[in-house]
């Protein structure tokens, strides 16, 4: 550490530690870079937990953090404290996600669960609603269809299905939502019809 | 994906090398900004009675104040530009000084107000001021966003405010520079009011444009 102005006010030893790796990978020591990386991983699981609960997403969500942290990575100073930087885009992370989980909560996110058994129907000469939502699925556009075979078929996660396609994890799941909404849409006059 | 592979990834790509500190990059862009707007000025040429207008203490100051304001909310920018502005959250709010000061000294120099006055010099619809402010700040204003967008700004809206801050209170010194027109209640409507409408104005273009590192 010597040469560097430590500001170590305020600095527990494992921010200092932490920024002394940060510092270490800007310099081109990969080896620091992967050791810090690892290190945050139980750090942020913890934060995610205080934040979110125990929840399905905490995994995706942590990946974006640890995404955003790489991509930012540019903008860490050490001469500041790394915790604060570091959990600023955690927490935006979680923002972000909260913004996107409460939008979809509005359209009912769990319903679309029984999509799911709509699609592996097996097709029938009776016109059934395996069918009819075959019909549906077909009038998406094709990148939308693939996410929701992907999804809700396949069983993918969205960080698994951005892969696969070259996207961006949120540009997925906003994707997934349009899909889901214009299924719902077309399957509602339809129900309303077979109720009658 | 599972977190140890992405970790690999990530570690294959390494970590990028350090950005400029905030300080260091709005004092590039303030040199940037002082040649572009001193090459308007050149093309424009001063107003004939600018000698007599620096013996003036209130011009000198009103110009004073515009500067601070510009410079500090070209460091305000750029330290909004950082994730952990946290950090340093004084600072989001220090071009408010200046800018309170310029404006107290407009309402000095306007008093006492007149609603009739006012009236008629909303009458005059003089633009130009307010076009020219918003024309020759769109370069500067998009080297500065193009500055900022490589940082990781969060506080997008505060950022693009205060970019457009900046620029704006440099726009107000060229016009107050060049331009003849010194009657308080024109300068206030006309030179500094677009430089408050430029600052909602870059709020919005901060929101839609400054997100990109996130993506």
């Amino acid at each position: 550490m010597a040469g560097h102005q430590w500001k170590e006010n305020n600095l527990d030893k494992e921010d200092i530690e932490l920024a002394e790796k940060m510092r270490r990978a800007q310099a081109g020591d990969g080896g620091a870079y992967a050791a810090l990386l690892k290190e945050l991983i139980p750090i942020l699981k913890g934060f995610l937990y205080s934040r979110l609960g125990n929840r399905a997403d905490n995994e995706d969500i942590l990946q974006n953090a640890l995404l955003a942290i790489h991509r930012s990575s540019h903008t860490y100073n050490t001469e500041r404290s790394f915790k604060a930087w570091m959990f600023s885009i955690a927490e935006y992370k979680v923002k972000d996600f909260l913004r996107a989980h409460y939008r979809h909560a509005a359209v009912g996110w769990d319903d679309f669960d029984s999509v799911k058994d709509f699609i592996a129907a097996p097709v029938t000469e009776e016109r059934g609603s395996g069918e009819d939502v075959q019909e549906m699925l077909k009038e998406l556009p094709e990148k939308s269809r693939r996410i929701v075979y992907m999804m809700k078929v396949d069983d993918f996660s969205a960080a698994e299905v951005a892969e696969k396609l070259g996207m961006s994890v949120s540009a997925v799941k906003v994707a997934a939502h349009r899909a889901y909404k214009t299924l719902l849409a077309k399957g509602r006059p339809k129900r309303n019809q077979d109720a009658d | 994906m599972q977190t140890e592979e992405l970790v690999q990834q990530l570690v294959a790509q390494g970590p990028k090398k350090r950005w400029l500190h905030p300080g260091k990059a709005a004092l590039g862009l303030l040199a940037f900004m002082l040649v572009y707007y001193g090459l308007i000025v050149g093309f424009s040429n001063f107003r004939t009675d600018l000698a007599v207008k620096f013996k003036e203490p209130l011009y000198l100051l009103e110009v004073g104040c515009a500067f601070l304001s510009g410079l500090t909310a070209l460091f305000a920018a750029n330290w909004l530009a950082l994730p952990d502005v946290g950090q340093r959250p004084h600072i989001r709010f220090l071009p408010f000084l200046p800018l309170g000061a310029l404006l107290g000294l407009q309402l000095y120099m306007m008093s006492p107000l007149s609603w009739d006055a006012l009236y008629e010099c909303l009458k005059l619809e003089l633009y130009m001021p307010t076009v020219r402010i918003m024309l020759y700040g769109l370069f500067p204003a998009a080297i500065v966003f193009f500055v900022m967008e490589k940082a990781a700004p969060i506080r997008c809206c505060w950022a693009g405010s205060m970019a457009a801050l900046a620029v704006a209170c440099f726009g107000y010194i060229l016009l107050r520079l060049t331009d003849g027109m010194d009657d308080p209640m024109r300068v206030a409507m006309w030179y500094f009011m677009p430089v408050g409408l430029m600052a909602v104005v870059g709020m919005m273009a901060g929101g839609m444009t400054l997100k990109r590192v996130w993506r």
